[in-house]
């Protein structure tokens, strides 16, 4: 696989966050299984991130973690 | 039990070194299962944690549910050089090897057509902005004979501008969208975010993903780049993100 040069993105911060928080919740595949037991009341987690994003030092990490290299290893929760 | 991130296909040689180290927990860490040429990425959880009975508890706490997404979304992007990636939703959990392995062999042949649609692609996040009008110069209020004329005469110039200025932009998004979409492998207008979902001083027109074939990602972003030029007098603005892992299009056809 030849991998293209890297593009830098005109990002940011709060846009990052939001289509961070777009996909990780609410898209993405949905594998059913037997015994799966995927949370169904993803409501409730958007709910909850939609109150925790008024928060300035939550902005400013999801930022951090939005803007990593695609790699994202230089990154850890902190 | 497993906290599943992705199904992965295509693996460069050495994919398994590049895994992160870190999982979905900070000390949890992240391996890859394989079924012939599928896999699935995931880590090791406690029960404790990620049980039915606890997980809905855990996922209103909201700084320790950030740090999950944000290492959801961390295990995901790093997989990204070194497969062909198909994200899961959060929160997707099995109760060990044995239930993963049942699942990943229930959906094979639904798994490998999603894998042939992303191979080879990059999924990018368009989202476009028009600035807030500035407030429409009025002129000195008439007084005396014909104000009451003057008044409905300013209020439909006023109605018909709006007009003539909402056509334009509902044509410009639909353009913008068309030729962004015509050098994409696939294209989804998702719903528009709310100010505070958003945060920019501007009204969001266009909330949009494109599934690009790394071949044609020269020219796509060409295609943006022309779109910008030629409706940045209208007020619109561009906002680029990605690459992402193709969360928008991996489930299509799958569920």
């Amino acid at each position: 696989m030849s991998e293209p040069p890297p593009i830098p993105s005109r990002t940011s911060g709060e846009i990052a966050v939001a289509d961070l928080l777009d996909r990780v919740l609410h898209k993405g595949l949905v594998l059913w299984g037997e015994a799966t037991i995927s949370v169904a009341g993803i409501d409730l987690v958007y709910l909850g991130l939609k109150i925790l994003l008024t928060s300035t030092d939550t902005v400013n990490r999801m930022r951090e973690a939005a803007s990593a290299p695609p790699d994202g290893r230089n990154h850890h929760a902190g | 039990m497993l906290y599943v991130y992705a199904v992965t296909a295509d693996h460069i040689a050495d994919s398994d070194d590049l895994l992160p180290e870190e999982g979905i927990l900070p000390d949890v860490p992240v391996r890859r299962f394989r079924w012939g040429t599928l896999a699935a990425v995931a880590s090791p959880v406690p029960d404790t944690v990620f049980g039915a009975a606890t997980l809905p508890g855990r996922l209103e706490d909201a700084p320790w549910t950030r740090a999950c997404v944000l290492a959801h979304q961390r295990v995901v992007s790093a997989l990204l050089p070194a497969a062909t990636v198909l994200p899961l939703k959060f929160c997707t959990l099995f109760s060990g090897e044995p239930a993963l392995s049942a699942a990943i062999a229930g959906h094979r042949e639904a798994l490998e057509r999603a894998v042939d649609r992303l191979r080879g692609a990059r999924e990018w996040g368009v989202k476009l902005f028009f600035e807030t009008p500035a407030p429409v110069a009025r002129l000195p209020e008439t007084v005396g004979a014909g104000a009451g004329a003057a008044f409905f005469r300013r209020k439909r110039e006023e109605q018909q501008a709006r007009l003539a200025a909402d056509a334009a932009l509902d044509l410009c998004v639909a353009t913008s969208h068309r030729r962004l979409a015509s050098h994409a492998r696939a294209a989804v207008a998702n719903p528009v975010q709310p100010p505070e979902l958003h945060r920019q001083p501007a009204v969001m027109a266009l909330n949009a993903a494109y599934l690009v074939a790394t071949a044609d990602e020269t020219a796509w972003r060409a295609c943006l780049s022309d779109l910008e030029r030629t409706y940045a007098a209208a007020g619109a603005r561009y906002v680029l993100t990605g690459p992402w892992g193709a969360y928008n299009f991996a489930g299509a056809g799958l569920v």
